[in-house]
């Protein structure tokens, strides 16, 4: 009976999300995580004056991800250039790994910032289930677009809606 | 500073929350409230390498009180089964064995009952639950004692075995009465990984104990109280077994018998006796 | 029945959502609800060279993961739970997680300055060596805390936390004198960000403690168990310029155990890793030491739950098939070990990077047994009910539980071709890290080449070949993946894995299988039919065992 209660309120909860008005309603949410050299930040404080911003989930032990951030590295400095965007890769590796992401991020010389979520509390707080997930954030910090998977090409897709978001344009892919 | 003062009341509190336990480590059981005796089934099998701790576990409980504690060793589930061409080909498992490890949801070794006494449904105790489980039967009182009366007929290769139960209180309920074959002093090979008990790996001459072979009368035994029982009344139940085309040493051999509630399966009294005085 | 209800209850979801869409305005202006599920399942058939037969089946033909995550915000408010059914779990999760419910709820509130947390919650109090709550779906793991959380940040630069709580076991409810209850404490202080005279400062100081305590009743008629039993930890992360130190320290008091066979020796953990980063190039190390350092919330559970530590593996995690087949996992009784790594990039526009660099990786990790001596003559090592041994602090014991060396290249030739090469050398002990005495020590040689071909900028093939060589265990194998993808919706892949080398013959087993999917946004539909090999997945010291399985395996996720 309980569980069926809950059932209930879940159901209402899912259907109350899929009817609320999109551009009004992604906000940022308010979780701290780390810089690379341990410096707590909140996320919701992350901002690109009034420019897009790509935030990427990634992880050390996940090969699509490092993939979609060298495919992201390689276009950076056009894609600033052209439409100010700022990109945050997130790692989500645990205390296994996370000293070894800023020898690693400097190895690879990727120009963009990477913030560490090292119990995944950004990962649960954005629902985020498998990675790479990829969101677009656009001036006023709403989430506008989100994608997950990554394949060879898919940069080009995510480079055409940074460029509208970038003018102000609706970014709704159908 | 109210804070400083907070948390320094917290630290405190948490440094306080530490017990230091100094030798002797070992504390004691109580032995002589209740008339309850103990069952403990100790789910094992030769490939699993926590086994033998898990053997010394009941053993260790058993020592405390001698006459009150009997174990049976149930080889049963996948660490059991036998794997030809190895030394681990000799297959100690047995009908009723495989079903009670399926029945009560032993999924992985060693784990076990102690009198098959459930909470929220769960039977399945680890080794480390099975003293502090033993010591609640031991205060317990039981409205039965069981005698047990084996006699083995060396010219016959039989064993004739009579069970009874002595009411000393009322019982209300069903109950049906398992009597069980079990053999000490098995020489075969054995997975293990605690240097204290043998060698790291196999211990080829492992002294296996308490090895269910049989149970005489079905898997789940037969009716014993029907409705319910009164004080002073005695049910006598009597069992063959013959012991041909079998390996079983009836010197090493014990009968086991227990009677249980059918309802949640939780053993009223047990108690065992061996084959040959 | 259980299955079709949940199955029935997500379509019903679906539906009125897509109906009622249009038609419910915004309730709450400032309220927002996301959420996320996820389905995986299997559907198993019998396979005789995987020796997996009608009867062993028993009619478990179907194996169903479920999720389904709610979070809702208002504000400072937020309030989320999770739905999870396992009926029955798929192969290879633990049976205990079978059957369904909300094992998850909370609220919150948070400001600037205060967070409060009730209900379902994860933390980690620095790396984890004290207490880490955490979830991990591939693994079937989740040791929650339920209970209070409060994260207090008086000024900046200061953060105070404070948990208390029982931890979750599958779907165990808490009772009385079962489980333990943990509490626990922690303070991290950010030097730069404490005092105004450091703020520009080019060493970089967080320093960190935590204290925790667990408590459990004994109720054991043989030993005389520490009820409350606690652990501190210390940690520090120092940063200047180039250079990043990052260590801690932790210690517990007696903690007889399941896992260290009901010893009474105090236990320690130590991490320190010093990183050194510039410019193209990364170069790190790190030491770990274990000793006795498993902390469960009940000390008789030997499976995985309840774990209260968190004890992180060095040994790199790999992402290739057969690279992984031998994965370390922590062993808490007691381990040493060290790892060296270097990451680097050679140039653009030099003679070896080409027009778009090159990438090197080199890495060895090594794990070793600490040493144990008997701590007097009569008591046997690690003897149950004693203190067990001593150890000296500074020496590596003599056996190997881990090795690894292993180098990485990685090469974007021109517009079309890129390809990684990799390299390891591997020697793991599986007698210890599966805990299977008697089995041997792997040494294996492992090669990898994988190569992506882009025929369009939408298009491509990537190609997978591996090999691993050993005289041990199942032989050689071979692995070959063909992976075609149009981005950004689709893939297709085939894959074998080929154990050509398995002393058996009848164990040469070819591990066929073909796998497909769609994306769309976040929704991710992936459908794939074949064998699966026998393996261990491991996330962090957590690992599972999957068993041979042959079949249909289904993978539904999404958010919103």
């Amino acid at each position: 009976m309980k569980n069926l209660i809950i059932a209930g309120i879940f159901s209402l909860l899912v259907l109350a999300s899929f009817s609320q008005n999109e551009s009004q309603n992604t906000n940022l949410p308010s979780v701290n995580i780390k810089t690379l050299d341990g410096q707590t930040v909140n996320f919701q404080s992350l901002t690109n004056n009034g420019k897009p911003m790509i935030i990427s989930f990634w992880a050390l032990w996940c090969k699509p991800c490092k993939k979609e951030l060298d495919a992201f590295n390689e276009n950076y400095e056009d894609w600033q250039e052209k439409t100010g965007v700022k990109i945050y890769a997130i790692s989500i590796d645990d205390a296994r790994s996370t000293a070894k992401v800023m020898p690693f991020v400097s190895g690879k010389d990727w120009e963009f910032e990477v913030l560490l979520d090292p119990n995944s509390d950004l990962k649960r707080a954005m629902n985020v289930n498998m990675i790479p997930h990829t969101f677009l954030i656009d001036g006023n910090g709403k989430i506008v677009y989100q994608h997950t998977s990554y394949y060879e090409g898919s940069e080009y897709e995510l480079f055409e809606l940074v460029k509208k978001v970038a003018k102000g344009e609706s970014v709704s892919e159908k | 500073m109210r804070i400083i003062k907070v948390i320094s009341i917290i630290i405190a509190i948490t440094f306080a929350s530490c017990d230091k336990v100094e030798p002797p480590y070992q504390s004691g059981f109580d032995c002589l409230s209740g008339n309850k005796k103990v069952l403990i089934e100790d789910y094992t099998g030769h490939t699993c390498v926590n086994c033998p701790g898990a053997a010394i576990t009941a053993h260790e409980i058993q020592s405390n009180c001698e006459d009150r504690i009997i174990i049976v060793s149930v080889h049963a589930g996948f660490f059991a089964e036998p794997l030809p061409g190895s030394d681990f080909a000799y297959d100690f498992r047995t009908e009723a064995g495989e079903e009670w490890n399926n029945f009560f949801g032993i999924v992985s070794n060693p784990n076990g009952l102690v009198n098959r006494v459930n909470y929220d449904g769960n039977y399945v105790l680890a080794p480390g639950q099975w003293a502090e489980e033993a010591n609640k039967v031991l205060g317990e009182n039981s409205p039965v004692n069981i005698n047990i009366f084996n006699v083995f007929n060396p010219s016959t290769n039989k064993l004739t075995t009579k069970v009874d139960g002595e009411f000393v209180g009322n019982t209300v309920g069903d109950y049906n009465l398992i009597v069980c074959l079990t053999e000490n002093h098995i020489i075969k090979p054995q997975k293990n990984n605690d240097a204290s008990i043998g060698v790291v790996g196999t211990i080829l001459d492992y002294e296996h104990m308490h090895v269910l072979r049989k149970v005489l009368n079905g898997n789940w035994g037969e009716g014993f109280v029907t409705g319910s029982a009164t004080p002073g009344q005695t049910i006598t139940k009597t069992y063959e077994i013959s012991f041909d085309g079998t390996d079983w040493l009836p010197e090493n051999c014990n009968i086991v018998a227990f009677i249980y509630d059918v309802a949640d399966k939780s053993v009223l009294q047990v108690n065992e006796s061996p084959l040959v005085q | 029945m259980k299955r079709i209800t949940f199955i029935a209850f997500l379509l019903l979801s679906v539906f009125s959502v897509l109906s009622l869409k249009a038609q419910i305005g915004n309730v709450l202006d400032q309220s927002q609800v996301h959420g996320s599920f996820q389905v995986d399942g299997q559907y198993y058939q019998s396979d005789k060279a995987l020796g997996i037969t009608d009867s062993l089946l028993n009619g478990h033909r179907v194996g169903l993961n479920g999720f389904g995550n709610i979070i809702y915000t208002l504000g400072n408010l937020s309030a989320g739970l999770r739905y999870e059914a396992y009926l029955s779990p798929i192969a290879g999760f633990d049976p205990s997680l079978d059957g369904d419910g909300f094992p998850y709820m909370y609220v919150s509130f948070t400001d600037e300055k205060f967070s409060i947390t009730a209900g379902s919650f994860y933390e980690q109090f620095g790396n984890g060596l004290v207490l880490r709550s955490y979830e991990e779906w591939t693994l079937g793991y989740d040791n929650a805390l339920n209970g209070v959380r409060l994260i207090y940040q008086p000024i900046r630069g200061l953060i105070l936390k404070g948990v208390y709580g029982s931890q979750r076991k599958f779907w165990d409810k808490y009772v009385k004198n079962g489980r333990g209850t943990v509490r626990g404490l922690d303070g991290e202080m950010n030097f730069n960000e404490l005092f105004a005279s450091m703020s520009d400062s080019k060493l970089r100081v967080v320093l960190g403690g935590s204290m925790v305590s667990k408590y459990q009743i004994d109720a054991n008629p043989i030993y005389k168990l520490p009820e409350n039993v606690a652990s501190f930890a210390g940690r520090a992360n120092i940063g200047l310029g180039k250079f990043n130190l990052s260590t801690e320290y932790a210690y517990k008091i007696n903690d007889p155990s399941a896992i260290n066979n009901y010893i009474y020796k105090d236990g320690e953990a130590f991490l320190a890793s010093l990183s050194y980063s510039t410019k193209g190039l990364g170069l790190f190390a790190q030491v770990k030491r274990i000793d006795n350092f498993s902390y469960k919330s009940d000390r008789d559970v030997t499976v995985n739950a309840l774990d209260i530590s968190y004890l992180p593996p060095i040994s790199e995690t790999h992402a290739y098939a057969l690279t992984s087949m031998y994965p370390y996992a922590t062993q808490p009784n007691g381990e040493m070990g060290f790892q060296l790594l270097v990451n680097y990039k050679v140039p653009k526009k030099s003679k070896l990077g080409g027009k778009y660099g090159m990438g090197i990786a080199i890495e060895y990790s090594q794990i070793n047994d600490i040493v144990r001596d008997q701590v007097d003559d009569t008591t046997f090592i690690n003897q149950k009910g004693t203190l067990g041994y001593a150890s000296d602090f500074f020496k590596f014991g003599d056996h190997v539980f881990w090795r690894d060396f292993n180098i990485t290249i990685d090469k974007k030739f021109n517009r079309k071709w890129k390809a990684i090469i990799q390299y390891m050398y591997q020697t793991y002990d599986i007698a210890t890290i599966e805990g299977h005495p008697g089995e041997p020590v792997v040494s294996s040689r492992i090669a990898v080449a994988d190569i992506t071909y882009k025929f369009t900028s939408r298009k491509s093939l990537r190609t997978e070949i591996q090999g691993l060589w050993t005289k041990e265990d199942m032989g050689d194998w071979a692995a070959l993946l063909l992976e075609y993808t149009v981005s950004p919706h689709w893939f297709v892949s085939v894959t074998d894995q080929y154990n050509y080398g398995n002393p058996v013959k009848t164990d040469q087993v070819h591990y066929f299988s073909v796998a497909g999917g769609y994306t769309r946004e976040t929704t991710r539909f992936q459908i794939a039919y074949g064998r699966q090999r026998e393996g261990i997945v491991c996330i962090g010291g957590v690992c599972r065992q999957v068993p041979a399985a042959s079949g249909l395996s289904l993978t539904v996720s999404t958010n919103f």
